[in-house]
């Protein structure tokens, strides 16, 4: 049982991830490698909810959502989009993102410091597990509430983008920056807003993973190649790529490990992210443009087929 | 084109040889826009079309340096467009016919000179709001949003209810409402952009070669859509064209533009029977 919860929650966790940095790439072109930081400040509000304030860890989810989406915001316009005024590189904005990656992880460290030293709370390597609600059956309710934010992500950005103007207006910038800003509309405000909600959806991300699993300030870098992985297998253009990205590689990362522990012994843990990296060479060897670029494939091949 | 043009102009002021001083003197003449452009204060509903005087300039642009990075394209340039006309900036490729127009619209580095929209100064105005002011672009190439439906390119800009008036003046249209624009040809993309352009009712409509890449029926046709709108809104029109004799056959007036300065600005005719001008910069 305890695999399936591990499965699922982490996959689910981590599609909402794919969605954020799949979702930034898109509409600014920018591969955050800061966006898992964003994350663990989340996991860093549930446990200040939690332990400090006394609270429960789900009232840290609006919490973390705001908290996470600002700090994305302020450095989309601190740092970001002053670079790409310069017209910068990729590889400039790239740099830029690890840069702010380890910043953070800095900022993480001592705000995990000054929790265990105000407050004597346990805040490295920390699990709020044992806060959470069980239902019947010994259901965790943060296994619920994971793939209930996923579909309610997935439904919530298909609302958005098709079926609102704002959404018209995103997908509209997105497509054509300069056409969109001749008509009218204020492409700077949809960047930034999407920075604030691919940082707050991390946020929520991060709270959701402190339930389950243990959290620590290392996690920005050690979780950046599966969501990484999760992104590119999802094509890195769709978000529901990226949600599908995301729930392959999470799932194959907790049962990929699990059966190499039966088959080598535990020691294998060490070497767990090495089922991401496999997904994401794989990826892009075989098929560069991830699961979107199969969905247009067989789309295609289906019309030939009426055609003929 | 950076091989035609005289290495002693970068600097863009001393740039006019000889042969364009009488042009300067000739654009002058036509210019009526001075006196006009200090008397605007009344001006203050921005989406209006009625308030301008027929014959008054909608764009009045002065002394104008831009270019892209440190690229300068355009060299003191002037240039005015009156309400009620039809404004045709014409030149060879490279001249800078393009960039005039993305100048208006923040498209593209100036480094002085000044943009008045009756009587507003938008030289600074971002992209975004340039619309506001009642200016609306068309560009050459890529002017409507390929997997967004024609209905949705309608409403993104001026929502779902001027999305549907809007189709009143393109009958054309209707059938493909649900379809996305990729799937439109050449000349009804065109018609769309145009019906984009339309939506807010600008009072200053910027065509960038509408008819470029059009086969000469349907290039026909976007040109009468256009002299159409002109009479029916009495608005500004200024369209760059590179089809010179068509051009000229119904504008009001004509830039004539060479490596970044104007040469010739005033009455079409005039222009066509300046042997001079004709042969050196029209191939005429």
């Amino acid at each position: 049982m305890i695999i399936i919860y591990d499965g699922l929650i982490y996959a689910s966790v981590l599609a909402v991830l794919c969605v954020g940095l799949t979702l930034t790439y898109k509409i600014t072109s920018v591969p955050n490698f800061s966006h898992m930081a964003f994350a663990i400040l989340g996991m860093y509000m549930a446990l200040i909810t939690s332990k400090v304030l006394g609270l429960s860890v789900y009232a840290a989810l609006p919490l973390a959502f705001a908290a996470s989406g600002l700090v994305s915001l302020l450095f989309y316009l601190a740092v970001i989009r002053i670079l790409q005024k310069k017209k910068s590189s990729v590889i400039s904005l790239i740099i830029a993102t690890l840069a702010f990656d380890i910043f953070m992880i800095g900022v993480l460290n001592i705000l995990a410091d000054s929790i265990r030293n105000g407050f004597q709370v346990l805040s490295r390597d920390f699990t709020l597990r044992s806060t959470d609600i069980v239902l019947a059956d010994g259901l965790p309710l943060v296994f619920v509430v994971s793939i209930a934010v996923l579909v309610g992500l997935a439904l919530g950005l298909y609302y958005l983008l098709y079926r609102t103007n704002y959404g018209m207006r995103m997908r509209a910038s997105i497509e054509n920056e300069t056409l969109a800003r001749t008509l009218g509309i204020d492409t700077r405000l949809i960047f930034s807003m999407s920075w604030f909600l691919s940082g707050g959806l991390a946020g929520i991300a991060g709270v959701l993973m402190a339930l389950w699993f243990q959290g620590d300030p290392s996690l920005a870098m050690i979780m950046l190649p599966s969501i990484f992985a999760g992104s590119i297998v999802g094509g890195f253009t769709s978000i529901y790529g990226a949600i599908l990205g995301g729930l392959l590689v999470g799932l194959s990362e907790i049962i990929g490990t699990t059966a190499l522990v039966d088959v080598f012994g535990y020691w294998i843990v060490q070497y767990r992210p090495i089922i991401p990296f496999i997904a994401m060479i794989a990826t892009l060897l075989v098929l560069p443009g991830g699961l979107a670029q199969l969905v247009t494939i067989i789309r295609q091949r289906r019309l030939k087929g009426k055609n003929a | 084109m950076a091989n035609e043009h005289d290495p002693a102009c970068n600097d863009g002021t001393d740039c006019r040889d000889t042969d364009d001083s009488h042009a300067q003197a000739d654009m002058h003449d036509h210019d009526n826009g001075d006196h006009d452009n200090n008397n605007n204060n009344d001006n203050d509903a921005v989406l209006d079309t009625t308030s301008s005087r027929p014959g008054s300039p909608a764009v009045y642009i002065k002394n104008l340096v831009c270019g892209y990075g440190k690229n300068r394209v355009l060299h003191n340039v002037d240039f005015s467009a009156n309400t009620d006309e039809l404004t045709a900036i014409v030149g060879s490729n490279g001249s800078g016919k393009s960039t005039l127009l993305k100048a208006i619209f923040g498209l593209c580095d100036i480094t002085s000179g000044s943009i008045m929209a009756r009587g507003k100064n938008i030289t600074r105005v971002p992209t975004h709001d340039i619309l506001k002011h009642g200016i609306s672009y068309m560009a050459q190439r890529k002017n409507v949003f390929q997997e967004l439906t024609l209905l949705e390119n309608l409403s993104v800009v001026g929502g779902r209810a001027n999305a549907d008036q809007a189709m009143d003046h393109f009958p054309e249209l209707k059938p493909f409402l649900g379809r996305p624009a990729r799937t439109l040809s050449g000349g009804q993309r065109q018609l769309l952009a145009m019906a984009m352009m339309l939506i807010n009712k600008p009072y200053v409509m910027l065509f960038d070669e509408p008819t470029a890449a059009l086969s000469p029926k349907n290039a026909d046709l976007i040109i009468a859509k256009i002299r159409k709108i002109n009479e029916e809104n009495n608005n500004c029109i200024v369209l760059v064209e590179q089809n010179v004799m068509q051009a000229l056959n119904y504008c009001d007036r004509v830039y004539l533009l060479a490596s970044g300065n104007v040469v010739y600005s005033g009455d079409p005719q005039v222009l066509l029977e300046d042997k001079d001008l004709a042969s050196k910069y029209l191939g005429l």
